[in-house]
């Protein structure tokens, strides 16, 4: 922290405040919806952040009472640990709001309680295997952005030649859409468990095989529907989410807000 | 019947409504609030402002309602119905096979009322469907795979006791099987929206039409990939073409991918009703075409022939209903023998 003249203490007080609060959302910013694979922020869905010394409480809305419970278990434990990762933070209270599970979602994720264990008897698939679904899902779609671009940049043979060494080299080019999109592939390349050495292939199916010229129609058209059915399903929860802000059916305004459980 | 501005008539099934009540005397709890207030986004969301009902009219519009909404404003010249009980949630029922049974009564020449019928219900709901069938002669049955039954909380088509229900539909006679694959109800596992096991029981049965309302959305890819090797799959519309206001970019690109894996003639229009009406789907969809990289993508134009099939042909020959001529494809002896042909194997098997 900078040394402060002691007249300026209110003002920087203030811009401590806002710092804080900053870092609080940009941590949020890294907690994506695993079935859009966009950011919880950017999806409109963080209703309040307050924070109050070391502790922080963010609500958060769905766009609709019955989203599943899953995915929000997921967002609301991976907003917990963002949050409570920060250096000022100690306790992150995540309040998930009008939403069928609402209580079992944020008791489970206040007590550090697995998806399993909340929703026993409930749930019968393996939380791991969903995440990992849609990792699969998010992977393809960020491989699809990326390599149509450069297909588009440089043609398909060239485009489909790129190592992890070239991509590496991307992630520093001068056209903001190559390198943003660049970083989001590479950060889930890195973890799909196929080899990241520097002269692998970067564009890989996922059997972890390099996607070939001649096989590349087929591929990109299954990417393609990969991504179009997750946009396009992002696009709906947006319209859903402005719909129950902006016209909320009656009844279910904020303030007839009630604590929710599926029991 | 829609009327292009060049004087084509258009014969429109809506194949995707209900007739549901979600007045406050039928709800049972907080729930049967919650729930149509999910639907009430959808409506907002994707309803042109002008469009838009009061929330009041939202939960109940009864039988002249949706008479006006689909027959004088909304161009349908027949409408399915596919029931959803939740019971759980509505003192009645939201929108049962009796209550859509009102809608039938009232306008029996224009509307194809469907059952439903779950097979975790083993033997006492043979018994039912049979029961069901002996009096409303439905042609189809809804069957809804992430609904929670007792302790069960979804089941999948590939389970065991799927088996002796499509046997009884082929042999009461039933040949349409409408299996919702969307956005769920109290979701809880991942079989909820999965739609690989529409797959297997498509391959079992390869008498019966299985058609996949909402396309599998969320997970429509896997359905266009299912669909495509699968010739007694169908996708049924309802929801999709309500992006075409809101979000046409979507719509479109839905639209490019499904006609590419599923082609022309397995593609059944729906507006979802009462979620939304069919009168603005309707006019935008006639108006539409692809932009010309999706158009590519399709592989099928959009042509007035696609959109006929679309719009009302493909479930016309689905449910046997009867098509004007000035309606019919100009080439359509082949449609005909399709039809007659399922009409011989439904007296065969009665």
């Amino acid at each position: 922290m900078p040394l402060l003249e002691s007249g300026a203490r209110g003002t920087a007080d203030s811009a401590d405040k806002e710092g804080r609060r900053a870092a609080v959302m940009a941590a949020l910013d890294t907690v994506l919806d695993p079935e859009l694979d966009e950011p919880v922020t950017t999806m409109g869905f963080i209703e309040a952040l307050t924070i109050e010394g070391r502790t922080a409480e963010i609500v958060f809305r769905l766009p609709t009472f019955w989203c599943s419970a899953n995915f929000a278990f997921l967002m609301a434990s991976d907003m917990r640990c963002a949050v409570e990762s920060l250096p000022f933070i100690d306790v992150a209270s995540v309040r998930l709001v009008d939403h069928f599970a609402s209580r079992k979602i944020n008791q489970g994720v206040a007590a550090g309680l697995g998806f399993a264990a909340v929703f026993s008897g409930e749930a019968e698939t393996n939380l791991e295997e969903i995440r990992r679904t849609f990792r699969e899902r998010a992977f393809l779609g960020r491989q699809e952005k990326l390599l149509r671009l450069l297909a588009g940049l440089w043609g398909v043979e060239q485009a489909l030649a790129t190592t992890m060494a070239d991509l590496d080299a991307l992630n520093g080019h001068d056209n903001d859409e190559v390198r943003g999109l660049t970083l989001r592939y590479l950060a889930m390349r890195r973890h799909e468990g196929s080899s990241a050495a520097p002269d692998a292939a970067a564009f890989i199916t996922l059997d972890g095989a390099p996607v070939t010229t001649a096989g590349y129609p087929v591929h990109l058209r299954a990417l393609r529907s990969a991504r179009g059915a997750a946009e396009a399903n992002a696009e709906m929860c947006r319209l859903y989410l402005e719909a129950r802000i902006a016209h909320p059916a009656p009844g279910c305004e904020p303030e007839n807000r009630q604590d929710e459980d599926d029991d | 019947m829609y009327v292009t501005p060049q004087g084509d008539e258009i014969f429109v099934v809506d194949a995707h409504i209900h007739l549901w009540d979600a007045r406050p005397e039928n709800r049972r709890n907080r729930y049967g609030l919650t729930f149509i207030e999910s639907f009430w986004g959808s409506h907002v969301g994707m309803t042109p402002k002008e469009q838009r009902w009061d929330f009041d009219r939202f939960c109940h519009y009864g039988v002249e309602g949706a008479a006006k909404d689909l027959f004088e404003d909304g161009y349908v010249d027949h409408a399915v119905m596919l029931p959803t009980n939740l019971h759980d949630f509505y003192v009645d029922g939201f929108n049962t096979t009796d209550q859509c049974a009102a809608f039938k009564r009232a306008y029996p020449d224009k509307v194809v009322l469907n059952g439903r019928c779950d097979p975790r219900d083993g033997q006492r709901g043979l018994e039912r469907l049979e029961a069901d069938f002996e009096k409303y002669k439905f042609k189809g049955v809804k069957l809804y795979t992430a609904e929670w039954n007792g302790v069960s909380k979804g089941y999948t088509l590939r389970d065991d006791i799927v088996a002796p229900y499509m046997e009884k539909c082929i042999e009461l006679g039933i040949k349409v099987i409408h299996i919702h694959k969307g956005p769920t109800i109290h979701p809880l596992n991942l079989d909820a929206f999965d739609v690989r096991d529409v797959d297997h029981v498509a391959t079992a049965f390869p008498t019966l039409k299985f058609v996949v309302d909402h396309c599998g959305m969320p997970r429509i890819d896997d359905f266009c990939w299912i669909a495509g090797q699968e010739p007694n799959v169908y996708g049924g519309l309802a929801l999709i073409p309500s992006f075409i206001h809101a979000r046409p970019k979507y719509f479109a690109q839905m639209l490019a991918d499904l006609l590419y894996f599923l082609g022309p003639d397995r593609l059944l229009f729906g507006s979802d009703y009462g979620i939304t009406s069919p009168k603005w789907i309707v006019e935008k969809f006639m108006a539409f075409d692809f932009p010309e990289d999706l158009a590519r993508e399709a592989a099928t134009p959009l042509t007035l022939e696609v959109k006929r099939k679309i719009m009302g042909l493909n479930a016309a020959k689905l449910y046997d209903l009867p098509v004007p001529a000035a309606c019919r494809l100009a080439n359509a002896a082949e449609d005909d023998g399709e039809i007659l042909l399922a009409r011989g194997a439904i007296d065969a098997a009665a």
